[in-house]
């Protein structure tokens, strides 16, 4: 077995779970695909497990972000999106709720952090190793993005 | 994280082998992550684009590369001429010889006018490096005759200056003709007390870093001398 068919098998059920809750079961094989292509050509596939997850979060985020993006952009029905049933936390479904209607209004950063936090339950450490930055910048970052929210709601 | 339960993050770490003891207090009594980290453990079928997938061809050799480069200029960096602490001023070229005269209590640089007895004249010299000087001189009244010779007047080394100038000064005369004299730069000093100017200077000038320089100074009196013969 290869290096790479091993990456797969351990990492592809994580990748995929986390896919779901972010954006349902639709669009999320093709987030997997595309993340662990990446993966594969970048560095971490040799590293450690921590390290090695801690970028599939990161970057499969950011795939995500882009789809939710584009997704609002074009009215698409949002409501397909479907939530992850057993897998979720308590609070993530309003957050997913919410994540797709201000998608297209609050940054990028903003909804990084967001995702990490409120559907993946990470803790503000957690959220900021993923980020790489401090956890008083995910603590603004979640200010903001409920500054954003809220104004989106209201309207 | 929940209260209730690790993060996704947390729980997906633990399974692919990190060590959590709490977590693994939380599972045991939780259902709801027992039942993620089953799911994440089943294994995945392997799909069709999967063998594609394939490495960078050269993406080990970017830090290589980046090291390599870094180091090329680090050393360029390194070995970078010093700036000079302050800025060279000095002569260029071959040396130039400029004739001062005091007349009275004023001393000017000569340009060709004529000079009177009593004139003093020093010589001062541009140079570029450490420099032995002769000066050769021939009396005016001798000096028309060939084959004359010329005796030495002043012998030393001169260091570079703007210009260096000789501790010797020679007075005019008020005998007839113009004064003559030789002055030799050269990288060692010259043996010859005398030398016959026609015969000996044009060899002298062919001595490597050698210059020769012959000056005719012209006399008031000599003129003066001129006009009468008509």
């Amino acid at each position: 077995m290869s290096e790479i068919e091993a990456a797969y098998r351990r990492y592809q059920p994580l990748l995929r779970a986390k896919c779901m809750r972010m954006i349902g079961e639709a669009e999320a094989d093709d987030i997997v695909q595309e993340t662990f292509v990446r993966f594969v050509r970048s560095r971490a596939l040799g590293r450690a497990p921590d390290v090695a997850i801690a970028w599939l979060y990161r970057v499969a985020t950011r795939l995500a972000i882009d789809r939710l993006r584009a997704r609002s952009r074009q009215q698409r029905a949002l409501d397909a999106i479907q939530p992850a049933s057993t897998l979720d936390r308590r609070g993530a479904n309003e957050a997913r709720s919410v994540l797709r209607r201000v998608a297209a209004r609050a940054p990028r950063r903003c909804i990084e952090v967001a995702i990490l936090h409120r559907i993946d339950g990470l803790t503000h450490a957690e959220a900021a190793e993923i980020c790489r930055c401090s956890e008083r910048t995910v603590r603004r970052l979640l200010r903001r993005f409920d500054e954003v929210a809220a104004r989106v709601m209201a309207s | 994280m929940t209260p209730e339960h690790p993060s996704f993050l947390a729980l997906d770490r633990f399974a692919t082998g990190g060590s959590n003891p709490a977590i693994e207090r939380h599972i045991a009594g939780c259902g709801d992550c027992r039942a993620h980290l089953r799911a994440i453990g089943q294994p995945p079928t392997l799909p069709a684009w999967l063998p594609t997938a394939r490495p960078r061809p050269l993406a080990g050799w970017r830090p290589v590369a980046l090291a390599l480069m870094l180091g090329v200029l680090a050393l360029v960096w390194l070995r970078r001429p010093d700036p000079p602490a302050q800025p060279y001023i000095g002569a260029k070229g071959p040396p130039a010889v400029t004739v001062f005269v005091k007349r009275g209590e004023q001393v000017t640089r000569w340009r060709d006018e004529l000079l009177q007895p009593a004139d003093t004249v020093r010589l001062g010299l541009t140079l570029a490096e450490r420099t032995h000087v002769t000066v050769y001189g021939v009396a005016a009244a001798a000096a028309a005759a060939d084959g004359a010779r010329a005796e030495r007047l002043y012998a030393g080394w001169l260091d570079p200056g703007a210009p260096a100038l000789l501790d010797r000064a020679w007075t005019i005369d008020d005998a007839p003709g113009p004064e003559r004299l030789w002055i030799v730069l050269g990288p060692a000093p010259l043996e010859a007390p005398q030398l016959v100017p026609d015969r000996d200077l044009s060899w002298l000038a062919l001595r490597p870093a050698t210059y020769v320089e012959a000056l005719v100074l012209p006399k008031a009196s000599s003129e003066a001398g001129s006009d009468d013969d008509r």
